[in-house]
């Protein structure tokens, strides 16, 4: 039977679309967890954040600037969708994303020989691997839209190559870029596999030259292996607990358990983090030395494949633990180099998840050769660790999408009012925060929330919070009252299921004594009552 | 009062083709989450710790009204089998983003009860099921959030089954794996 061109991309949009139920049509927000919200935000927020990244109506009363959003693609996907819901829009980078991505990365294998259907298993192997999981289920879409990075890597080999034109390279750059716009993550991926590869095939025109490249990559990896092989040694040395680092020695447990596949536990607990690194394709991989005898390419592909594997399942380093261990350098490096590359050390995974794949579906390519059928069930082993080992869709859920009505009660910035920590969840505020700004989606008043990242700034809305519970708990409620009111805030609006009762109770009766009776409403998934300024 | 005729109710416009689709394009697009949907949360804790008396309850505020549910382990609905070490309770209500839940415990050597576990469950839409385990092996009895109801020893194993498999299949895989590219190799040496 031939293939034909069209079966690719439909079979991979067939496979997106299941593989991310429910977002090809969701009822409610696709993700577990509470970044989903705040991407929902974002999404809506694109149109007025594209000038200047500057945003009036959150951060009340000063207004926010956010200089580092996650994603400057997304950025600009939402603001041409933005007649669109937000949650249409984030089911449609899902779906539309994932199909994107697997079928470059099936480029990508075709472009190194590999031949459909088996280079399907590129496609499968990169966009539907535990780190894409991992992204789905925590809410973030942006990061399975990459269809730049294998789009990358084709043309800086072609770059590379004997026939190598200008318009190769410029292409291969204007893909950098947009993987980097994508994801800071999905950026640094990028960034190592054009430099290996750069190294491996760019440098060596002569055999000698080709040693010499040989020579110093092997001398990188050890290096970095030993610097890691250091890091464990120290595993005890100035790690915080507290500060939300694990002991190294627990994470490495933590990571060997994850890198087959999401353990039972996985979704339990704030963060739905899995290697996943899968079976068919490193497993292909790994017998691609034996299986295919000639070609530099997929050679200087498997490299950077095995050393972003080998990057992505170190252990998350304190920067503090950094300094104490190497004093003679600056701390401040060490922190800039744990606070951005060393935060998620998984997601340097993104490399091998693409690379490993493509040397895998050409390994699979040769295979087929002499036993079609053998590696139909290669094949089949690959959707068992999209769909099987990941548990997915299985693991998706879905978040409410609704706003509670008693927003709609009044005019004006609002405030909401949460308790500070209830329990010992080191979520809440993340969810408080992305909560407070996914309702803005739906009753579009300035909040005195920050909805992304600033950096040094404590939130407007945690400080007016508190300044207002405190007031209200000690009897000076009408003075907290007057200072909102000079900020402008329309309403302030208590979240009563989280406190507990008694305060709850303390704080609804101290406004209602200054500002009369709330606006109630039990919709939305909430009760909060909604207190005119 | 209408007189006998013919009426021009409106002037007869046909819209383009495309105007059409794109209408029901966003008709498709803009469909509105069913309203009034209802959150089922089934709580289930498993315990080999079983003194005498042992009564468990469940607390938390679900839109603003306290509710306070019994625990059962008596084969009673919800619970499916008695005695088997996993309490069980549900509770229903309108849709609810998240709940602040308290597990309380009462034996008949300490008649006011104490606290087991506390903890912030934010609540995908629909049915949901929580599982906690109690974990009798400290100072005094605690509860955790676990992935299944088992009791702590048996989640362990249960866990460390579950990574066995996956590094399984992964082996048979490879020795899968291994065979294909013998085949290869030795065709290609014949």
């Amino acid at each position: 039977m031939r293939w034909r061109r069209g079966w690719t991309p439909l079979i991979l949009l067939a496979l997106a679309i299941a593989w991310s139920w429910p977002a090809a049509w969701p009822q409610g927000l696709p993700g577990r967890w509470p970044d989903a919200l705040g991407t929902a935000w974002f999404i809506d927020a694109s149109p007025r954040l594209l000038s200047g990244l500057d945003d009036p109506l959150t951060g009340h009363p000063a207004g926010a600037h956010y200089g580092r959003p996650d994603s400057f693609v997304l950025l600009a996907v939402s603001a041409l969708l933005s007649w669109l819901p937000p949650v249409r829009v984030y089911g449609l980078v899902t779906v539309l994303g994932l199909t994107a991505s697997a079928w470059a990365a099936e480029r990508l294998a075709a472009e190194l020989g590999a031949r459909p259907p088996w280079s399907l298993l590129a496609g499968v192997g990169f966009a539907f691997c535990g780190l894409s999981s991992t992204a789905l289920i925590e809410g973030y879409p942006y990061q399975v839209l990459d269809p730049w990075m294998p789009l990358m890597v084709i043309f800086w080999l072609r770059a590379l190559g004997p026939e190598a034109r200008l318009r190769d390279g410029l292409l291969a750059a204007l893909f950098f870029a947009l993987t980097l716009l994508s994801s800071a993550w999905l950026g640094l991926s990028a960034g190592m596999v054009l430099g290996i590869t750069g190294l491996w095939l760019g440098v060596p025109r002569a055999r000698t030259l080709r040693g010499w490249a040989v020579g110093p990559g092997t001398a990188a990896i050890v290096a970095v292996a030993a610097v890691y092989a250091g890091l464990f040694l120290h595993a005890g040395a100035g790690v915080r607990e507290g500060g939300g680092v694990a002991p190294i020695a627990a994470q490495m447990r933590t990571i060997l358990v994850q890198s087959a596949g999401p353990p039972l536990g996985v979704d339990v607990r704030g963060h739905g983090h899995n290697h996943g690194i899968g079976a068919a394709v490193p497993v292909l991989a790994v017998l691609s030395p034996v299986v295919l005898s000639r070609g530099r390419r997929w050679r200087a592909l498997l490299a950077v494949g095995l050393l972003s594997m080998l990057a992505s399942l170190c252990p998350r380093i304190d920067p503090d633990a950094l300094a104490t261990t190497v004093p003679g350098l600056p701390g401040a490096l060490w922190g800039a180099l744990a606070g951005s590359l060393l935060r998620f050390p998984a997601r340097l995974g993104w490399a091998w998840a693409l690379c490993g794949s493509a040397v895998a579906a050409l390994v699979l390519t040769t295979l087929a050769r002499r036993s079609p059928r053998g590696a139909a069930w290669m094949l089949a082993a690959v959707l068992v660790d999209a769909f099987v080992v990941q548990r997915m869709p299985m693991r998706q859920a879905e978040t409410l999408a609704t706003a509670p009505s008693a927003y709609g009660a009044h005019e004006g910035p609002v405030l909401d009012v949460f308790p500070d920590s209830p329990g010992d969840d080191p979520q809440w505020r993340l969810w408080t925060t992305n909560l407070s700004c996914f309702y803005q989606v739906r009753h579009h008043r300035p909040i005195a929330d920050h909805c992304l990242f600033v950096a040094g700034a404590e939130s407007p809305r945690v400080t007016r919070q508190r300044m207002l519970v405190d007031a209200a708990l000690s009897g000076r409620v009408a003075t907290a009252i007057e200072a909102l009111r000079a900020e402008r805030f329309g309403s302030v609006v208590l979240h009563l299921d989280h406190f507990p009762q008694a305060d709850g109770a303390r704080l609804r009766a101290a406004l209602t004594r200054v500002l009369g009776p709330p606006v109630e409403s039990r919709d939305g998934g909430e009760y909060v009552a909604a207190f005119g300024l | 009062m209408p007189r006998p005729g013919t009426f021009l109710i409106a002037r007869p416009v046909r819209a383009p083709v495309l105007l059409h689709m794109r209408r029901i394009l966003l008709s498709l697009l803009l469909t509105s989450p069913p309203a009034g949907a209802a959150t089922t949360v089934r709580v289930e804790v498993a315990s080999d710790w079983r003194p005498a008396g042992l009564a468990l309850t469940l607390q938390t505020i679900w839109l603003g009204e306290p509710v306070e549910v019994a625990l059962r382990d008596d084969g009673q609905p919800p619970d499916d089998r008695a005695g088997d070490g996993v309490w069980t309770a549900t509770m229903q209500g309108e849709e609810v983003r998240a709940l602040s839940l308290v597990l309380r415990a009462r034996t008949a050597d300490s008649p006011d009860d104490f606290e087991l576990w506390s903890g912030f469950e934010p609540l995908p839409m629909g049915e949901q099921r929580l599982a906690l385990a109690i974990d009798d092996r400290g100072r005094r009895p605690v509860a955790r959030r676990t992935s299944l109801a088992l009791p702590m020893r048996r989640l362990e194993i249960a866990e460390a089954s579950s990574v066995a498999a996956m590094f399984g299949w992964a082996g048979l895989v490879l020795v899968y794996g291994i065979g294909l590219a013998a085949i290869q190799v030795s065709r290609r040496r014949r």
